[in-house]
């Protein structure tokens, strides 16, 4: 349903209908009216003028990123702008490592100027507001801009909700006082400070249940966490608690880790559903159990963010608030000019940034096509590939390398051509810094 | 201090410079570079050991290649799947071949440090190929087949490995690297690992072309580390 267009809510009384931008002062010249400012939304955004069918990209993560890259490289005559509203990049990946101290912050941090400058495409830093899909524009804190094609890729959001957290003020104080450590910026740098100050006692992680971002996350944290507070002799434990019944991916070698390497600093507690978190008493309780914890990061359900949500792009039978889309081509259902990659689809694919790579590469070909008035030929798998650290010292990893593929008896998607190596090694180890780094140029050189 | 390649090799070089008979046209724009040894002496083909990755840097001095002596030429590739224009494997059998080592997937390289991209022998295969007789990236799995012009088997490089053209002269057994089939961004590469590649190669150095002859070496006196994956 498209939005009707937007009304706006600044006008002010005697102001003619066409807003005035910035022409008057208060108290000014001796009318008797003040022209309304337009405000933020209801301008035009500064933007230099298209050069050529423009293309709004919606989200600097992993998929927004290569999606501005590759749509230019499909079309070198697409005028592509990438909107983000966080100034630089930290990548998620790799983060569990800079928390041990294992990486400096530079390897994870990078600049979207670079990305921008380098590909050809225009960065505007701000925030989306609102979408009219009937006009084709996109309304930001910085002014609106029109888009013959529109990409979202605003990636998740966290879903309290879903661990028993009703209470508003529970789940800011979740937020900032215990943030799960899955959309990079401040959160990764508190969970840091929290470890270098840990004194005693339990340090809480938490695996949520469905489809959350990064399978093996929580369970590489838990391990380079535990390694950590060994290495400095912090007397802490880690206790991970997961809402799933075993290890979600890589099970083998993560039961092997939990066992050999950190057998005295870490509890792993399968089938440990949250039902409740007193973020005040620093107590979380699942219908049979209260853990009380010293410090934490609580990863909660993982939900779609909330912008796909409001802005009527959800599948109503998604229980994660993700977009209602196309399953094959990923554009929004009867709009072949809107399309969401990334994390907020709604296909049970691996929420991680090798995959959103790889749809970004696969969706730009099809948005190329499209603009061309052809049809994309069919559709083509992700490419899942993800290391993990299990060990600090020597950093050892373990990997899986995975596609996908639909199952037309079923309707389903499954796991297609999986390689699994589960036995940790160093040279997994130093491929993990190579396949971080390799997606970093491809990201923004 | 970085390791200079050439140490001493004009003097000697110059001596063995094939006769003008067996010099022929290579494509405009790259050079015509002899491999030679580590003491600048010409590399004899009839000595490459079969099934060793050698690494040489072509066209620049800043872009590694790799050279194997393959045990066959694989029959089973037919044509229709060889990239255009792949001339094939020279000397004896027809069976030395070359290829640009930078993965055309995300550009993983030899370094000095570690090798993530090299040739598995047939009698020692890539776990991640499940196969010997390719060249394997271990970043993201990326396959090559170096019998069959460098195509790509599996993973996510979307184009094959370029080929350096090679000249074997019969008569010195001399091996030249005269030209690269196949497109490949050079500039982008030196243009991505200028910090990397100046402090190995030299600050100029690094994005010059290779002269009238370049070094070849056994990959594992290049590298630290080579890595299996």
């Amino acid at each position: 349903m498209a939005r009707i267009a937007r009304r706006s809510f600044i006008k002010l009384g005697g102001a003619a209908a066409g807003t005035v931008v910035g022409a008057t002062q208060f108290g000014s010249q001796g009318s008797g009216a003040l022209a309304a400012p337009a405000g933020l939304v209801d301008r035009p955004a500064e933007l230099p003028k298209p050069k050529g069918p423009r293309v709004v990209v919606v989200g600097g993560g992993w998929a927004g990123l290569t999606m501005a890259k590759y749509l230019r490289k499909e079309n070198p005559d697409f005028d592509v702008v990438l909107l983000e509203r966080r100034a630089m990049f930290m990548s998620c990946p790799i983060s569990n490592l800079w928390l041990a101290g294992l990486v400096d912050l530079e390897f994870i941090t990078h600049s979207y100027l670079d990305a921008a400058r380098n590909n050809g495409y225009l960065f505007l830093n701000a925030s989306m507001a609102d979408l009219d899909r009937e006009t084709r524009r996109v309304y930001t804190d910085q002014g609106h801009l029109d888009y013959d094609f529109l990409v979202l890729a605003p990636g998740i959001d966290y879903n309290y909700k879903a661990i028993g957290v009703d209470d508003i003020e529970a789940e800011f104080a979740l937020r900032q006082n215990f943030p799960a450590g899955f959309m990079p910026g401040s959160e990764h740098l508190s969970i840091r400070a929290k470890l270098e100050d840990f004194e005693e006692g339990i340090f809480l992680l938490t695996v949520p249940a469905g489809n959350y971002r990064c399978l093996p996350g929580p369970y590489e944290r838990a391990c380079l966490v535990a390694h950590y507070f060994k290495r400095e002799g912090i007397p802490g434990k880690v206790v991970l608690l997961d809402a799933n019944p075993d290890v979600t991916i890589k099970r083998n070698a993560f039961h092997e880790a939990f066992e050999t390497l950190y057998k005295d600093v870490l509890e792993y507690k399968p089938s440990f559903e949250i039902t409740a978190v007193d973020p005040f008493k620093k107590v979380v309780s699942s219908d049979f159990e209260d853990i009380e914890f010293a410090d934490a990061a609580i990863y909660p359900r993982v939900r779609a963010a909330k912008l796909i949500e409001w802005l009527g792009l959800a599948d109503p039978k998604s229980p994660q608030y993700e977009a209602h889309i196309d399953v094959f081509f990923n554009n929004i259902v009867g709009d072949p000019r809107v399309y969401v990659v990334g994390d907020a689809r709604p296909m049970p694919f691996s929420k991680s940034g090798n995959t959103a790579n790889s749809e970004a590469k696969i969706i730009a070909k099809v948005i190329a096509a499209r603009a061309a008035g052809k049809e994309p030929e069919k559709w083509v798998s992700p490419h899942t590939v993800c290391y993990s650290v299990v060990n600090g010292d020597p950093v050892e990893a373990v990997m899986v390398d995975a596609h996908y593929k639909f199952d037309e008896a079923t309707k389903q998607f499954a796991f297609d051509r999986v390689k699994l190596v589960e036995e940790r090694s160093t040279a997994l180890g130093k491929a993990t810094f190579e396949w971080a780094e390799g997606l970093y140029r491809d990201m923004f050189s | 201090m970085e390791r200079r390649l050439f140490l001493g090799a004009c003097a000697a070089a110059l001596a063995l410079l094939p006769s003008p008979q067996a010099r022929s046209e290579g494509p405009p724009g790259h050079p015509r570079a002899l491999l030679v040894d580590e003491n600048g002496r010409p590399v004899a083909a009839g000595a490459l050991e079969v099934n060793v990755t050698y690494i040489f840097h072509y066209p620049y001095f800043g872009t590694p290649c790799f050279l194997i002596r393959l045990p066959q030429v694989q029959p089973a590739a037919t044509a229709a799947t060889l990239p255009d224009g792949w001339p094939g494997g020279v000397g004896p059998g027809g069976r030395i071949v070359a290829y640009g080592a930078i993965c055309t997937h995300l550009l993983t390289h030899p370094t000095r440090e570690i090798a993530m991209i090299h040739y598995y022998p047939p009698d020692e295969p890539s776990e991640l190929a499940e196969r010997g007789g390719v060249i394997t990236c271990c970043a993201h799995g990326s396959v090559f087949d170096p019998a069959a012009g460098g195509r790509v088997v599996a993973g996510p490089a979307p184009a094959p490995l370029p080929a350096i053209e090679l000249e074997h002269d019969e008569r010195t057994d001399r091996l030249t690297a005269v030209g690269v089939r196949g497109a490949f961004d050079y500039r982008h590469y030196l243009k991505v690992f200028k910090r990397e590649l100046r402090k190995t190669y030299g600050r100029r150095r690094y994005k010059s072309k290779v002269g009238s002859f370049t070094e070849l070496l056994p990959l594992d006196a290049f590298t630290a580390e080579v890595l299996a994956c």
